[in-house]
């Protein structure tokens, strides 16, 4: 098999690869079946593993937006304000359908990011980086130090961040910092006994 | 005497067929049409399957097929097409090609077209 761009030989792959994704940043979208070129390292999927790709960074990008803080999300009625449109022709927007505005759900209503919206309102496409910081702000520099430390020790084992350990830890008290170099569940449970 | 429009190289009925067969791949960098428009697989073929071969530089808005260029390697060209407002209120700045061997259409790349010519076109 050769590549069509180089010539080059063409293998089969199946590894994980690595995505910059507007909302998290730098990924691992693990355990995709691909053509690779040797020459050119192009890479090439069939239609279900490229939907596979965007299964898992959709997924990805909706844990990090559910675990933004709730007081920074507004109703669909004040959204649709913000954009000077009706709340008919919000609910009814294409991009705001798929995704283009952060939303959680919360009792069966759906919730917009307010910041979401004013970038929706300015280019059309809501989707901005969710720092660390941004979660951690309140915490202070060195416990927002100590957090990231935590979360890249998880992003080499897992691929992508899981932030939704992070509100439970800004609670840990000030002697149990010494634990968050370890990961997950065993990390907190430390901290606190 | 006005000169002929150009054609796309692969012609878009030939391009429509393999996308109705089921034969396209997708290259790495379209995953783009997820971060730009919240598209899947089956979004880009729709909007593929809307794409007209008239000539953009004849009508910005309303044409699609832009140019055939040499990918950078040289052995292939691939047709690029600009497309205003062709699904869902989006605009689209596709690169694709046919590969011969495997006959299969290849989406190069689908992303969204820049802003700032948007601008211009809509002057």
């Amino acid at each position: 098999m050769k590549c069509a761009l180089c010539n080059g030989r063409l293998i089969n792959k199946f590894e994980s690869i690595e995505f910059n994704s507007k909302s998290i940043g730098k990924m691992l979208v693990p355990e995709l079946k691909f053509t690779e070129c040797q020459d050119c390292k192009d890479k090439i999927f069939t239609p279900e593993e490229f939907d596979k790709a965007i299964d898992f960074i959709d997924k990805k990008e909706k844990e990090a937006i559910s675990n933004l803080p709730i007081k920074d999300f507004i109703t669909a009625n004040e959204a649709a304000e913000m954009l000077g449109i009706t709340k008919q022709a919000f609910s009814k927007n294409y991009k705001i359908k798929r995704g283009l505005i952060y939303s959680v759900k919360i009792g069966g209503k759906k919730y917009y990011h307010k910041k979401s919206v004013e970038l929706f309102k300015e280019k059309n496409n809501g989707k901005f980086l969710i720092s660390r910081q941004e979660l951690y702000i309140n915490y202070g520099e060195e416990i927002v130090r100590k957090v990231q430390k935590t979360i890249y020790t998880k992003t080499l084992i897992v691929g992508t961040p899981k932030t939704s350990d992070i509100s439970i830890e800004s609670n840990v008290p000030s002697s149990g910092w010494r634990f968050l170099h370890q990961t997950g569940k065993k990390g907190l449970k430390n901290a606190y006994h | 005497m006005k000169s002929k429009s150009p054609k796309p190289l692969y012609p878009l009925n030939s391009v429509k067929k393999l996308i109705r067969d089921n034969k396209v791949n997708f290259h790495w960098d379209a995953i783009h049409a997820f971060e730009d428009f919240g598209w899947k697989s089956d979004e880009i073929k729709r909007c593929l399957l809307k794409l007209n071969d008239k000539h953009h530089v004849d009508d910005p808005i309303k044409n699609h097929f832009y140019k055939t260029e040499l990918h950078r390697k040289e052995r292939v060209y691939i047709d690029v097409y600009k497309a205003v407002d062709i699904m869902e209120g989006n605009d689209v700045y596709t690169y694709l090609y046919i590969d011969q061997y495997f006959d299969r259409l290849v989406v190069y790349s689908f992303q969204e077209l820049d802003k700032n010519e948007m601008r211009t076109l809509q002057r």
